[in-house]
């Protein structure tokens, strides 16, 4: 089967010729993710040269279909050869997916919005193309600081002390620690954290297992226990939809995040990135043993045993979420936030810190998202696969590299510098 | 019951060719377990059965085998305890010598009688069961000369030779790797069945992650000379052919991190 595909407005066109069987129905699945991918959410079929469809065939329609309901989007199938006409007819699939041209054209103007937006409008930073909704801030979040990195990393013989830390709906977190405060064999299994609306995930001790995670349900908050990590509370106020203007090329996290707080006039943000992966570097720590700490613990090959890292770019073409704190402010931050954030790139002051969980691919629906929905849903219906410390690769050898996004939506608020609190061992 | 305790084995030391190709191995193996051993080119599998078998003395390290003490014992005398099955097909058999004698040498392993007793008319019929018992219809060949039989079939008689006198351990290092994949799954499926009937203790060296997920009861996995992966019971049953592949990426992923990437992460992580 041929698909050919045109395009007129924000409408997306595909005429498919020939057998729409199993074999067929692949490629048209694949089209049809392709094209959601690339933005396309108002897609209409033309089945007129289609001279046989298998259930196989039927089956993708209906699954396409599905889809891109759930985008908030249109599809319909017309022009059905007499075949084709036949077997929905037959399969009673006609009245679901045939729609008249003309009436799928008049839908156009139904777009939908789940969230009181209220102010809209586009920007641009640098190539980086941004749609921005709003909605009047209440109060700039609140950002708790537990643990400290740096003493961390030096302590060899400290009890490995961690702070029960929970997260409700409205907070937003990352650090090192454990979902399970004791694990059955005494021993901590500690992991990268991410922790949104609700939910806490951490990575697995090693890349062939899966992450664990805990959600909020009914009296249930779950609870981090944090060596060292952030919490923000509060809620966003602008949503962020980015884009790279050149489609073929990819923003990198920094570089998104300090557009997205240029273009907002914040100097320490707090934020969270729903996106389409481009590819993730990121670290992953396997254990950790407080007694062993310490600078060796950075030897090759020491570091083998503890930490897990892979300079290659991973997750192409899957859902990133992603949990941070950034600032313009390093200097004049608390000491224990100082020592979490990282500098976002050589030639500028900005510092940052970024987690992020990786679920399989799924298409995210034009203009606003509730993220407290979509987060719950993901854990719901799809399956975390790793957890991730992002890292900004820097060598002299190889340069630097960092985790690259296509596009996806970016929730920023301020932090109000005046409500961060420490809270240290 | 076989324990490996702090096995190191050093090729060519103090030369450029240095090859560390054992580092402190420790393996215990329950009597009448199967134990399968995965692990990259290099990782030192082989090298861990040829420790055991006695091809070479041990720089450091004690084996014992059923209450023995075998560290020292030369080669040919822990053979007495030890069956062995090699890739090659076309070794541990003597190739113009007939099924039959190759059998009976086997059969004579660690007695000090002569040919024709093992040869004699009891012993034939005995070998001739044995043999059409793994179901390929050897049996009307068992006169007929080693190197007639094509490669599949030498590995089921060979197999056959080293069960013979119920070894107290069986190693077998990559047996099938050189069987076309039908053969392959025969010998396999021969190997399971013999180890059962005859409650084997086995050490099974394999690059085929079906092979170790569908058989034995546990999973070793060597890399630079050690275990880093031990999977056993309840773990070993679920474990898929998939799991064991992704252990492996696993691995090339770590040997990446070398000493660049340990100093960039001692100042960007944590
Ligand atoms: N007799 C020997 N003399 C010198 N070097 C040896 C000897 N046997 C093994 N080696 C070296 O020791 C290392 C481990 O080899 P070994 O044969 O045990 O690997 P293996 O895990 O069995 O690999 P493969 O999957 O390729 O069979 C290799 O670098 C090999 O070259
Ligand atoms: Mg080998």
């Amino acid at each position: 089967m041929e698909i050919v595909k045109n395009s007129s407005g924000d409408l997306l066109e595909m005429q498919l010729s020939g057998s729409f069987d199993n074999e067929s129905s692949v490629h048209f699945r694949e089209s049809i993710e392709e094209s959601a991918r690339a933005g396309w959410h108002r897609i209409l079929v033309d089945l007129g040269n289609v001279d046989y469809i298998s259930s196989a065939g039927l089956g993708a329609l209906v699954a396409a279909r599905k889809n891109i309901l759930t985008l908030n989007g249109q599809f319909g199938v017309h022009n059905p050869s007499a075949f084709v006409a036949k077997v929905l007819m037959l399969t009673k699939l006609h009245d679901m997916l045939i729609v008249a041209p003309s009436d799928f054209h008049e839908f156009e103007t139904q777009a939908t919005t789940t969230l009181d937006v209220s102010s809209q409008r586009s920007a641009r930073v640098g190539s980086v193309e941004m749609e921005i909704f709003s909605v009047p801030s209440t109060e700039p979040m609140k950002c708790s600081i537990f643990g400290d990195a740096k003493a961390l990393q030096n302590s060899s013989t400290s009890k490995s002390t961690s702070h029960g830390v929970s997260f409700g709906y409205d907070s937003y977190g990352l650090g090192l620690g454990a979902l399970a405060s004791q694990s059955a064999s005494g021993e901590n299994q500690y992991g990268e954290l991410v922790a949104v609306s609700g939910t806490v995930s951490q990575s697995a001790p090693t890349s062939s297992q899966l992450p664990d995670y805990s959600i909020v349900r009914g009296e249930f908050t779950p609870t981090a226990h944090f060596l060292y990590g952030a919490k923000m509370e509060g809620h966003f106020s602008s949503l962020i939809r980015f884009n790279h203007s050149d489609p073929e090329a990819r923003i990198t996290v920094s570089e998104l995040v300090q557009c997205c707080m240029q273009e907002q006039g914040i100097r320490t943000a707090a934020c969270v990135i729903l996106a389409d992966c481009a590819g993730l570097l990121g670290a992953q720590m396997k254990h950790w043993n407080i007694a062993d700490s310490g600078e060796s613990a950075f030897s090759v090959p020491r570091i083998r045993d503890w930490l897990s890292y892979c300079p290659e770019h991973f997750h192409q073409h899957k859902l990133a979420l992603i949990v941070g704190v950034a600032t313009l402010d390093h200097a004049t931050m608390p000491s224990a936030l100082q020592s979490f954030l990282r500098p976002l790139s050589g030639n500028s002051q900005q510092t940052g810190h970024f987690h992020a969980a990786v679920f399989p691919y799924r298409a995210l629906k034009k203009r606003t998202i509730d993220l407290q929905s979509f987060v719950h849903d993901l854990f719901e219906e799809s399956e975390i696969q790793e957890v991730l410390h992002l890292l900004r690769d820097v060598r002299p050898t190889t340069g630097e590299t960092e985790s690259e996004l296509q596009s996806g939506a970016c929730w920023i608020e301020p932090i109000d510098p005046s409500r961060i609190t420490e809270v240290s061992a | 019951m076989l324990e490996l305790k702090g096995i190191f084995k050093t090729f060519f030391p103090n030369t450029p060719n240095e090859v560390r190709a054992l580092r402190g191995v420790d393996l215990r193996i329950t009597p009448g377990s199967w134990v399968n051993i995965i692990g990259t080119n290099g990782s030192g599998k082989s090298t861990l059965l040829n420790a055991t078998a006695g091809t070479f003395p041990l720089d450091q390290g004690e084996i014992i085998l059923d209450g023995n003490r075998i560290t020292r014992w030369p080669e040919h005398r822990r053979a007495k305890l030890i069956g062995r099955v090699f890739q090659d097909p076309f070794s541990g058999t003597a190739p113009s010598m007939t099924i039959a004698e190759n059998l009976a040498l086997a059969a004579r392993r660690g007695q000090a009688r002569g040919l024709g007793f093992a040869l004699r008319t009891g012993w034939r019929n005995d070998l001739r069961d044995r043999v059409a018992a793994m179901g390929l219809g050897l049996e009307d060949k068992i006169e007929k000369p080693m190197d007639t039989l094509s490669g599949g079939q030498r590995q089921s008689i060979t197999l056959l030779m080293a069960g013979l006198v119920r070894p107290s351990l069986l190693l077998l290092d990559e047996h099938t790797a050189a069987l076309d994949p039908k053969s392959a799954d025969k010998i396999i499926e021969l190997t399971g069945k013999f180890i059962a009937e005859n409650q084997l203790t086995t050490i099974m060296v394999t690059h085929s992650m079906q092979q170790a997920a569908n058989f034995g009861d546990r999973i070793i996995m060597m890399h630079q000379g050690s275990i880093c992966h031990d999977i056993s019971g309840l773990q070993k049953s679920r474990v898929r052919a998939s799991d064991l592949i992704a252990k492996f990426d696993e691995v090339r992923r770590s040997d990446q991190l070398d000493e660049s990437v340990a100093d960039m992460l001692r100042s960007n992580y944590v």
